[in-house]
């Protein structure tokens, strides 16, 4: 590459990086600020760093331990469950070519597709009397997940030989050996990817938690970004300490995983 | 080949049992409503055929809010396509920034949408926010403009903000193809004297197009589907500007109109269905020429 | 066929480990989730006071509406018997869908806490079916049924299905008092005389109208004012019967006219469609705008967030008529429904024990707004608040919808008011044809005959 054209691809990265980061560094230098400073809304450094007044004032105001409970445990316990059963769905799937198989990869890919209706779906939540339970909300936020992934474990399991699976039972494997002790090993890249995207997708939904947890003591975290916004909307330094303080969690995820996901996408969803 | 006991469809049996109850269930069911005069209290009394889109489509609202998802959906999809694949082989050269650039790019992906509405919409303040007063300071007053509250202007501000956003997770994918391909291609390529933009049509490009169908259709999709990023940034607003399908199909559900709210789903659902079989045809068709 | 056992085997399991991993997180949830922690943790040690055939009664409503007032109840319920458990949902659309959901599917608290004169068109059900009617009990006798006739009973029966719930408010323009007397200037009492108000603001560089156009809800004020009148609680039993068209409404046309007006003379604040509800609490309470249409609701956010403007508020009828004809536009309190079912009988003993006015002292002692129950004494009323009680005593007030609608035709009207500030959107004359349009297709749907 001639030296020029490359300092202008250089530039360019540089232009991008700023579009994405002024409005990250916008919303973080202003969490830091006092109400009064905070409502000028610019990129100055603050006058006062105000951080830890800020901090207290959104704890007492609204109830972030308790929602931070409910978003763990609930965005755990999903992705815990969405790893296992759709990889092992896709296994099977992705082996077995059949009638029957074929129809139920055209069914996810409709899966992908249908809208969520919230009035059935709360009737057959209140059917199983899951209304109110972090369960109910797990088995939606697995049943919603489902078809993305399942489709992108398939996708990934084309690119693991099937000779692998025969050496695996000519070695004395069962059917639980060699998926959980061969393949599930070898997924760890589409793992990897699976994790990040349905943790945050799941740690910030705002639909399924606040029609199937209502009620102010389960808000999860995103519900209470939106509702503190709604009653203190004047209030820029609070609004935007609480998104930090929300999405601290998910972006630490990111950044310990950050290394997995192109190689997890890389095999997964870009063949198929 | 194994014997299927090693691919056992019990495995499937709990996955598909809790896709099916808690996802395809209850969406059939909605569809069935689309005909009934499904009233505010949920209750049934009669079958009404095809009234209720009659109704959809006699509302103006509506017609600008199917016009406006559209808009959406195209708008963005081609923005975060085109950018995220300039920006993928960006990430993808020898550059210094490169690390720097992946990570920053997939950050607003995993930012919650309502938190990045909501800062947004501080940004596109009228007076206060950093987008016209930067616009002012460089001199250009003339460009600043009422971003989310000007109907002509509204539904791009909205877009603007959804390829923000997103288009980290497009790159993400592009590059994952990028890297994905064979060292000796390009190598070989480089050997016999292609020209990078010879490089890039005859080569890269077709190898992409796997990608390029998934990135597209989820785009797509999420374009059409769209709904909390417009209802925390603009709530349909103002007046009906930047409705689009999904915060009528709410409004609708607020309204007590059930019945319309339903079919207004199905309508959503036939469109995607049918974009969705489009796009794969005609990228197909691309994809064997 | 060892392997066909194994597999029920293992799809048993599969199952069991799956129930097993969500019972135990349910279980887990039961402390958290269905909480709603007995509203009444007080201080003291559980069991103390607290008689021993003390009943529960749950409760849904709007979280905003359980401040000061209901705090200071909860304590001397819990004495009298009653352990309320209180389920609070978000405001607005958002939350009341969610209680229309809960109804819809049967899973209903024993007390709901909503808006008076709830009808089959509000979506929790024919009130009859769904609510224990009101008329014969004991607080009725510290009630005016004939004052709040048309605004808190049921259009659908006449039946009262509500008990008051927190004060009657008053659709005002609330004004900054500090900023009158500085400028000294006078209430007006016509309109050349409002304008000319707007004008001496204006001078001094302050805004003198507020509109808080982001939160579409708070601009139909201007028309909810205008709509307070004997004109438009005739014509709406006609609109009920298609004899009349909301396009009849034309006082309603006023309020719309004003909101134009305003704006096109310079007279609003800038960004009105960035400016949120807080937003005005603000600028009317530090005085940076002068007048502010909205009910005297907003005074109780205002003395929780902006304390240091209460005094400096006060309110006066919007003068759109002039010659003192003008009318404030009245809100009639929240109610609490008795809802039918298992525990009706103790949610209706706690409702009767709820209005009596020694009880109701309790709570407006802590809150404000007026009083609708007979014979309570203690009220926290804002200076505002007392000038608007003051229009309520003097007979110069009016229902702010002065008679119910049959079918839903309002809707949308926070939205189409919301246009009239947009680029190229609607002016009165097409925002009321199309309340008129939607009005019809609300009647279809239901099947009315005279709609046909």
């Amino acid at each position: 590459m001639k030296k020029g054209t490359k300092w202008l691809w250089e530039l360019l990265s540089v232009v991008c990086i700023a579009i994405i980061s002024v409005p990250l560094y916008f919303v973080i230098i202003n969490s830091f600020k006092t109400k009064s400073e905070a409502a000028d809304m610019n990129l100055a450094l603050p006058g006062k760093w105000n951080i830890v007044e800020n901090i207290k004032e959104v704890f007492a105001s609204a109830n972030i331990p308790q929602a931070f409970w409910n978003t763990t445990v609930i965005t755990f316990v999903s992705v815990l469950l969405i790893i296992i059963l759709c990889s092992i769905s896709a296994f099977v799937i992705q082996r077995r070519d059949t009638r029957l198989t074929k129809i139920i990869t055209q069914i996810l890919i409709i899966g992908l597709i249908l809208p969520m209706m919230i009035i059935t779906t709360y009737y057959v939540v209140d059917f199983f009397d899951l209304v109110r339970t972090y369960s109910g909300v797990i088995l939606l936020f697995i049943a919603g997940n489902f078809p993305f992934v399942t489709y992108l474990y398939i996708s990934f399991m084309h690119g693991i030989p099937r000779d692998l699976d025969e050496a695996a039972v000519i070695d004395g494997a069962g059917r639980y050996r060699l998926f959980f002790g061969i393949i599930f090993p070898l997924l760890l890249p589409v793992n990897a990817s699976v994790l990040i995207l349905t943790s945050m997708n799941i740690w910030n939904d705002f639909t399924i938690p606040f029609y199937f947890l209502n009620s102010a003591d389960n808000y999860t975290l995103s519900l209470l970004i939106y509702f503190f916004f709604g009653q203190k909307a004047a209030d820029w330094n609070l609004v935007f300490t609480t998104i930090l303080i929300v999405s601290l969690p998910v972006i630490l995820l990111y950044l310990f995983l950050q290394r997995y996901i192109v190689a997890g996408m890389t095999s997964g969803a870009v063949k198929s | 080949m194994l014997k299927k006991q090693y691919y056992s469809y019990w495995l499937l049996f709990p996955g598909m049992l809790i896709f099916f109850a808690f996802f395809v269930v209850p969406s059939l069911m909605g569809f069935y409503f689309a005909f009934t005069d499904l009233d505010a209290s949920f209750k049934v009394s009669r079958f009404v055929g095809f009234d209720n889109f009659v109704t959809l489509y006699e509302n103006p609202s509506n017609l600008l809010a199917f016009k406006n998802t559209l808009i959406f959906a195209v708008v963005t999809t081609v923005f975060k396509i085109s950018l995220g694949l300039l920006l993928a082989i960006l990430a993808n050269q020898q550059l210094k920034s490169r690390l720097v650039l992946r990570s920053v790019l997939f950050f607003p992906v995993i930012l919650s949408t309502i938190a990045v509405a909501i800062a947004f919409k501080a940004i596109f303040h009228p007076s206060t926010g950093i987008l016209n007063v930067f616009l002012s300071w460089i001199g250009l007053d003339s460009l600043a403009m009422s971003w989310l509250t000007d109907p002509d202007l509204v539904m791009y501000s909205v877009s603007f903000v959804e390829v923000w956003k997103w288009t980290g997770f497009s790159m993400m994918l592009f590059l994952a193809a990028l890297q994905s391909m064979p060292q000796e291609v390009t190598e070989a390529a480089k050997i016999d004297g292609a020209s990078p933009s010879q490089h890039f049509r005859y080569i890269t490009l077709p190898m992409l197009t796997p990608v390029l169908n998934t990135n597209v259709i989820l785009s797509v999709i999420g374009g059409l589907k769209v709904f909390d990023l417009v209802y925390a940034l603009t709530g349909g607003g103002p007046g009906y500007a930047s409705n689009v399908i999904n915060t009528a199909v709410f409004k609708a559900f607020a309204a007590g109109r059930n019945g319309e709210a339903t079919a207004a789903n199905l309508v959503l659902f036939i469109v995607i269905l049918i974009t969705v079989l489009c796009l794969n045809n005609v990228i197909n068709r691309e994809a064997k020429r | 066929m060892r392997s066909k056992k194994f597999k029920r085997m293992f799809a048993t399991i599969m199952v069991i480990a799956l129930i097993t991993v969500l019972t135990a997180c349910g279980g887990n949830d039961n402390n958290a989730a269905t909480s709603s922690q007995p509203a009444s943790q007080s201080n003291e040690p559980t069991g103390s006071a607290t008689p021993t055939e003390s009943v529960k009664v749950k409760m849904l409503g709007h979280t905003t509406w359980f401040v000061q007032g209901m705090e200071a109840v909860i304590p001397e319920a819990k004495k009298n018997g009653f352990e309320l458990i209180i389920e609070k949902v978000p405001e607005g659309d958002d939350g009341a869908n969610l209680m229309k959901t809960r109804f819809a599917t049967n899973d209903k608290p024993d007390i709901l806490f909503y808006q008076s004169g709830l009808g089959a068109k509000f979506g929790f059900g024919n009130p009859a079916d769904v609510f224990v009617a009101q008329d014969d009990q004991p607080w009725m006798a510290n009630f005016d049924k004939v004052a709040w006739k048309n605004q808190m009973d049921t259009i659908d029966d006449g039946h009262w299905y509500g008990a008051p719930y927190g004060g009657t408010d008053m659709g005002v323009v609330l004004y900054n008092k500090k900023m009158f007397d500085e400028l000294k200037l006078q209430v007006p009492t016509n309109m050349d005389e409002f304008w000319a108000v707007a004008e001496a603001i204006k001078a001094a560089g302050k805004t003198p109208i507020y509109f808080s156009g982001q939160d579409a809800w708070t601009v139909q004020l201007p028309v909810l004012l205008s709509n307070a009148t004997q004109a438009v609680a005739e014509t709406i039993p006609l609109i009920n019967e298609n004899k009349a068209k909301m396009t009849d409404l034309t006082d309603r046309k006023v309020g719309m006219q004003f909101i134009q007006d305003a704006v096109s003379k310079g007279y609003a604040n800038k960004d009105i469609l960035s400016s949120t509800y807080d937003n005005a609490q603000k600028a009317l309470s530090s005085g940076e705008a002068g007048m502010y249409h909205m009910a005297t609701w907003v005074m109780n956010e205002i003395v929780s967030k902006y304390p240091e403007g209460v005094e400096n508020i006060g309110s006066f009828i919007m003068p759109y008529k002039g010659n003192g004809q003008d009318l404030a536009a009245i809100w009639s309190p929240k109610s609490l429904y008795v809802v039918k079912g298992d525990n009706q009988d103790n949610a209706q003993k706690f409702v009767n024990w709820f209005e009596q006015p020694e009880v109701q002292d309790i709570f407006f002692a802590k809150q404000g707004g007026i009083p609708t129950i007979k014979g309570v004494t203690q009220t926290s009323l804002t200076p505002a608040e007392l000038d608007a009680k003051k229009f309520l005593d003097e007979g110069k007030a009016m229902g702010n919808s002065p008679y119910p609608f049959l079918y839903n035709g309002d809707g949308n009207l926070p939205t189409y008011v919301q246009e009239l500030f947009v680029k190229n959107g609607k002016n009165p004359d097409q925002v009321l044809e199309a309340l008129q349009k939607d009005l019809e297709i609300d009647a279809k749907a239901k099947g009315d005959a005279n709609y046909k």
